[in-house]
């Protein structure tokens, strides 16, 4: 009978899907604290190229570069951040970053099957984490908007 | 002894989208990966690869070179092109003068022309000297994150045309040119060393000291374009009614007409009529792409820049009259630039 339960057991959790990394609390912290404190290079591995930044693609390695070294330089991090929601991205979800072309091209070209958008609140106000697929443990970092007025 | 004067070539310029146009159908359409360094991409519609020794790199494609980059492009008659790191640069099609013509093009970054070989009909010969053969034309072209251009002629001459401008830049000499504005005064550059990292560095701390004024100036240069495009695009249509027109005559003769009148209509009026349509919608687009490569390799990266000076501070008066304006060029961007371009290009 013992052997019944763990084989029901085992098959159960066999059943369930896998929830993406981008769409699990811890995971998106590990990305946080690497935006807040980790090495550029080591912020650079996880980020995508191209980069979503409001609505503007940056598509340069230099450009995202020089963004990261930019908000490090003045100070700014999504410091004390909650994460308020998590959502995995659908056919309208680039409305939320912008309502363009351009935006909804980069969800369905360059965004990976499992992208995901997460909701923050920091110290610096609200804003969108545009996440998925998975490098070291973490995912990628596709994109921010923010803060949210 | 007179100094041999090199064939000419000619520089378009487009606010710091530097178009490259020979009076004659310089190249081929295709150039060939002769060297690289780092792990350049190659980018075709849609897709990203990493570049390889021989690569073609075709009309419509994209070179991309990160910090560490460098791409040199061969092609036949022993002509060059050497993309510096941090570039985009495109081979785009245009058709003028009933001739369709590679042209070079690239928004952001460095780089350096090398022509031995001018070939094609209509050619401006320039006047040999006691030297025999044909002196290449060897320059390097800077495009500023802010727009500007800057154009260094190492040998034979080059004419940069600008809002209507021409003037011509001889070896040794150089120019700047700056959105919406003609070409500049002609520097000589002996004993002026220029670097690209610095002359970058100078424009965009420029375009920082009043950076809405820069974004208008981008703005006006853009229009001109949009401008273009769009008087482009009425002759297209235009034409595309005739072709229509033509087809539906066609088919008549083919019914009711001999076979001499079909091939009569068809060689001197459809074909025409559809070469034409078909070069309009290339020069369309090719106004269509040159805006995009505006917003993306200039306006966006400068929102880009200007976002992270102002991170701290969003509130600022300066920062919210540039955000107002940058709203309202993505708007019109939207609305009359988007409708010719396709998910490809994006």
């Amino acid at each position: 009978m013992k052997y019944l339960i763990v084989a029901v057991g085992v098959l159960a959790l066999a059943a369930c899907p896998t929830v993406p990394l981008a769409q699990r609390e811890s995971a998106v912290y590990r990305v946080i604290e690497l935006v807040n404190e980790g090495e550029i290079d080591d912020l650079m591995r996880n980020t995508n190229n191209p980069f979503l930044l409001d609505g503007e693609i940056l598509a340069l390695e230099n450009d995202i570069e020089y963004l990261w070294t930019a908000l490090r330089a003045a100070e700014f991090t999504f410091a004390d951040a909650i994460i308020r929601d998590i959502t995995p991205v659908t056919d309208r979800s680039y409305a939320e970053f912008a309502d363009t072309m351009d935006v909804a091209v980069f969800f369905e070209k360059y965004l990976s099957a499992d992208g995901t958008i997460v909701e923050i609140e920091t110290k610096n106000g609200e804003f969108l984490l545009l996440l998925g697929s998975r490098r070291r443990r973490m995912p990628l970092v596709y994109g921010f908007k923010g803060p949210l007025l | 002894m007179r100094t041999p004067k090199s064939r000419k070539v000619i520089v378009h310029t487009v606010f710091g989208a530097l178009f490259f146009l020979a009076t004659v159908p310089l190249f081929s359409q295709t150039a060939s990966v002769a060297y690289f360094e780092g792990r350049p991409e190659l980018r075709t519609g849609s897709a990203t690869r990493d570049i390889d020794f021989g690569d073609d790199v075709r009309t419509g494609e994209t070179v991309v070179t990160g910090r560490a980059d460098l791409v040199e492009l061969s092609q036949p008659g022993n002509n060059s092109i050497r993309i510096s790191s941090n570039t985009v640069f495109t081979l785009r099609e245009v058709e003028r003068g009933g001739e369709r013509e590679t042209v070079m093009s690239h928004t952001v970054g460095s780089v350096r022309y090398r022509f031995q070989t001018l070939t094609g009909r209509g050619q401006q010969v320039g006047t040999m000297s006691a030297v025999a053969g044909v002196r290449g034309t060897e320059f390097e072209v800077f495009a500023g994150p802010d727009g500007a251009t800057m154009i260094l002629v190492d040998s034979g001459l080059v004419d940069v045309e600008a809002e209507g401008v021409t003037v011509e830049v001889r070896a040794n000499e150089g120019i700047e040119v700056f959105p919406g504005q003609p070409p500049g005064e002609i520097f000589d550059r002996i004993g002026r060393p220029i670097d690209y990292s610095t002359w970058q560095t100078d424009r965009l701390d420029e375009y920082l000291a009043d950076p809405v004024r820069g974004l208008e100036r981008i703005r006006a240069r853009g229009e001109t374009l949009v401008r273009a495009m769009i008087a482009t695009h009425e002759l297209y249509l235009a034409s595309a009614a005739d072709l229509e027109a033509a087809r539906a005559r066609l088919r008549e003769l083919q019914e009711d007409g001999t076979e001499e009148q079909l091939a009569e209509y068809r060689d001197t009026v459809a074909n025409p009529i559809q070469l034409n349509t078909g070069n309009l919608r290339l020069n369309t687009r090719y106004y269509a792409l040159s805006v995009l490569s505006l917003r993306r390799f200039v306006i966006g990266r400068m929102y880009m820049t200007l976002k992270t000076m102002f991170i701290t501070d969003l509130d600022n008066p300066r920062y919210r009259e540039y955000l107002a304006l940058h709203h309202d060029i993505l708007r019109d961007f939207e609305e009359v630039v988007v409708p010719q371009l396709n998910r490809a290009d994006i």
